[in-house]
């Protein structure tokens, strides 16, 4: 392989994407280095558009499979026979945890990534959320603030295009948006009721990376409007959804810049202790198990929080005995995910003449509350909620008894339409969840692999408890009947929000990158996916690895062409 | 009903069964006496009214292929024991296998047993919902269930929250 490259980015998902992108527009030579295979727009969206029925096992994946292939994925509600070679599969890729103390790592090793199944909501973070750690002393200080992002912010929404509605929250900032998608009757209802009795607080339709009005820019790169099918993580061949697929990827191959090597897994980072600098990527052809060691000049590393954070501690070095970059000994501490599987659901008994059109895919969501204008006494920091309101179809069969005509005529109509709230809180940085590298056993290319501790604690189950309660109580006072509040506590991961691992702060002591995403011990390393995330927040937050990536990549080549690197 | 009735004296079908006769789909699976278990409560489940029904859907066809390829051993078995457990409950009401039963005495059996899920208090009761459910999904999941009975829309464009009902007229099947 030729080795004159001027960057090598490990990993080809949101992160990964926007960080070749960026890099082969500002001119720089980069090797994209993927672990799993070439993923194909369009041609490897195998179930998109088909019926059910068109589908094998009328979309099923057989049970055997299914329990001893996908074992841990299966949680994930994306999960089915469509999209399952979208997902890793758990048998060839383990990890351990102990056994009360599940954590679930919801993958997808191919080219994109997880940006093919993600749900796509995108929302900002805001000021409150880059000084909560200063304030409430939990994890170290953000070593940005929200101005420093906020241009970035602007510059990945207008690229990757989100869909949403202004609204002027403090705790939410507006964006560069396409036009909202509409919200259905019972949507409109619940909002009017919750913004009436609970003045603090607003529904507003989801934030989320489809094209409802692609731009220019948008239709040069080949993609279209979003037709309201709903089955995106399938994969969607009019780009109408963000992925690297649609989006990044072929910006940065029209650059003529961008050189991608599939099937090569980054099994560690060089390191020069002479020059102070990484040097290049060992890899392992996934396939023929044969090593390479490639060199550049710049190295991102954007292989999603807990790829990267394996790939860190497992280059060990004189100088970097357990992980490179690691001198503060935070590298894989920290750990975190969104709580979720908390909320409250019921039946809305009016709009009975009423019904929708189109799959949206997208839902309603209630920006964070509690402590941003008060002080809770029960917790700190906050959640969200997402949710929606829908009529739901024949899948009520499953509770109401009959059999026959009967069931038949009633099952032609729709049911009552439904509401529900599911939150979405905020995890606290704590370093006892954590990774590292187990002694002994290794992956079958002879990685050792990963163990895995992350628990909810305290303020995590006081904010679980509120979150159903407090959905009960809007529900109910919005005319929604039967509610079922509802407090499953999910095993951590399976939000599919892990990030913290290599975290960003202004002390070399306590952190392991400075506020560019650039290691503070190593100065030509980088690593710009959620393993760089000094705290959670609430809101989903792929559009911050985005902008945060797009920021660091602007950097680095600045530097490299000032001569600083 | 359609006004038809066929005479099939052993088998005694409702005639909504019309198109597994003329199909003749061969079971993969399932012996030919469990087959025709199947298929008579299939068709039970979800007749043919002015619309498909189970059979015409080949739904029975479906369940027994879902049998062979897709389910594991332990749910092939299950549902080996649980046609079994049908007949049992035929025997217990009426001295007969569940296929002998008049159409009357076979619908009086699947009301005993159709519970829902979290009260069905014995293993024939959690068998038929789940087979019932098992019918519903494979009705509502073929072309004459989604798109025939219901609404299937492949690219519905623009999402439309608040349209009158009476436009569509039916529910969507997805
Ligand atoms: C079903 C689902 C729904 C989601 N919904 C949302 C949502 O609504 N909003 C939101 O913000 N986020 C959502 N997420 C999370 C989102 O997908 C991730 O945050 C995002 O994809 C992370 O981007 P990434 O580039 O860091 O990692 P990934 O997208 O996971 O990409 C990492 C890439 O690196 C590769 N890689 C890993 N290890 C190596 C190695 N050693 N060598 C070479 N390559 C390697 C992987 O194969 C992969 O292609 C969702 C995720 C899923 C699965
Ligand atoms: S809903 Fe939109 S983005 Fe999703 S698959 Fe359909 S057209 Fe594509």
């Amino acid at each position: 392989m030729n080795n004159d490259f001027d960057a090598i980015v490990v990993g080809s998902g949101i992160s990964g994407g926007w960080a070749i992108k960026e890099l082969t527009e500002r001119g720089l030579k980069v090797l994209l280095i993927e672990r799993g295979p070439e993923t194909i727009h369009g041609e490897d969206y195998i179930g998109e558009g088909k019926a059910p029925w068109e589908l094998p096992y009328h979309g099923a994946i057989p049970e055997d499979t299914l329990s001893k292939e996908y074992a841990i994925q299966k949680q994930c509600y994306a999960l089915d026979d469509a999209t399952k070679h979208f997902f890793v599969n758990d048998r060839q890729h383990p990890y351990i945890t102990d056994k009360d103390k599940p954590f679930s790592w919801i993958r997808g090793y191919q080219l994109g990534g997880r940006s093919l199944l993600w749900y796509r909501q995108s929302y900002r973070w805001s000021e409150m959320d880059f000084t909560a750690n200063k304030l409430d002393g939990h994890g170290v200080d953000w070593p940005i603030r929200y101005q420093d992002i906020a241009p970035w912010y602007d510059h990945v929404e207008t690229f990757a295009g989100i869909s949403g509605s202004k609204e002027g929250l403090e705790q939410l900032p507006d964006g560069q948006f396409l036009p909202p998608m509409e919200m259905n009757c019972v949507e409109l209802e619940v909002k009017k009721q919750i913004e009436r009795q609970f003045p603090n607080r607003s529904m507003i339709i989801g934030r989320c990376a489809h094209l409802t009005k692609p731009t220019k820019e948008h239709l040069e790169l080949g993609r279209g409007q979003c037709q309201s099918r709903d089955e995106c993580e399938r994969g969607c061949s009019f780009g109408a959804y963000f992925s690297t697929l649609s989006a990044t990827l072929p910006a940065a191959k029209r650059t003529k810049n961008l050189t991608i090597l599939t099937d090569s897994i980054v099994h560690s980072v060089v390191y020069d202790a002479a020059n102070k600098r990484a040097t290049g990527v060992r890899i392992i052809n996934s396939k023929t198990n044969e090593h390479e060691e490639l060199n550049a000049r710049l190295i991102f590393l954007c292989a999603s929080t807990l790829g990267t954070t394996q790939i860190m501690l497992n280059s060990r070095s004189n100088t970097f005995p357990n992980g490179i970059a690691n001198s503060s000994g935070c590298l894989g501490l920290n750990l975190m995910d969104h709580i979720f599987e908390s909320g409250a659901s019921g039946e809305y008994p009016g709009f009975k003449d009423k019904y929708f059109k189109g799959r949206r895919p997208n839902g309603i969501y209630i920006p964070r509350y509690h402590n941003v204008n008060t002080r809770d006494e029960r917790f700190i920091r906050g959640f969200g909620f997402q949710g929606g309101g829908k009529r739901p179809s024949w899948e009520r069969a499953k509770s109401i008894p009959g059999i026959g005509v009967s069931l038949k005529e009633q099952l032609r109509k729709p049911g009552s339409w439904t509401f529900s709230l599911g939150g979405f809180g905020e995890m606290l940085p704590d370093q006892r969840n954590r990774v590292w590298l187990d002694k002994k056993l290794k992956d079958k290319w002879g990685i050792p692999i990963l163990n895995i501790e992350c628990i909810l604690r305290e303020n995590e189950r006081k904010m679980l408890k509120v979150m159903s309660e407090d959905a009960k109580e809007m529900l109910e006072s919005s005319g929604i009947i039967n509610v079922q509040p509802y407090n499953n506590s999910a095993p951590p991961g399976l939000a599919i929000h892990e990030m913290g691992t290599a975290r960003m702060g202004r002390d070399p002591n306590t952190s392991v990158l400075n506020k560019y995403n650039q290691a503070h011990d190593v100065p030509n390393l980088f690593v710009t996916d959620g393993s760089c995330m000094a705290s959670s927040a609430c809101q989903n937050p792929s559009l911050t690895y985005m902008a945060l990536t797009a920021r660091a990549s602007a950097n680095a080549v600045e530097m490299l062409q000032e001569g600083k690197l | 009903m359609l006004g038809v009735s066929i005479p099939l004296s052993q088998l005694e079908i409702l005639a909504s069964s019309f198109a597994a006769i003329k199909d003749e789909i061969k079971p993969q699976f399932l012996e030919s006496k469990d087959f025709i278990l199947l298929t008579q409560i299939a068709d039970l489940v979800i007749p043919r009214t002015d619309t498909p029904g189970a059979i015409d859907a080949g739904v029975h066809g479906f369940i027994d292929m879902m049998l062979s390829q897709w389910a594991s051993s332990e749910t092939q078995s299950k549902y080996l024991a649980g046609f079994n457990y049908i007949n049992k409950e035929a025997k217990l009401s009426f001295d007969a296998n569940f296929i002998e039963c008049t159409k009357g005495q076979k619908i009086s059996i699947l009301k005993r047993l159709d519970i829902r899920k979290e009260s069905a208090k014995d293993q024939r009761q959690a068998f038929f919902v789940e087979l019932k459910w098992f019918v519903i999904t494979g009705y509502y999941s073929s072309k004459e269930g989604a798109s025939i009975e219901l609404n299937y829309d492949r690219m519905p464009g623009r999402y439309q929250g608040c349209l009158p009902f009476d436009e569509q007229g039916k529910a969507w099947s997805s």
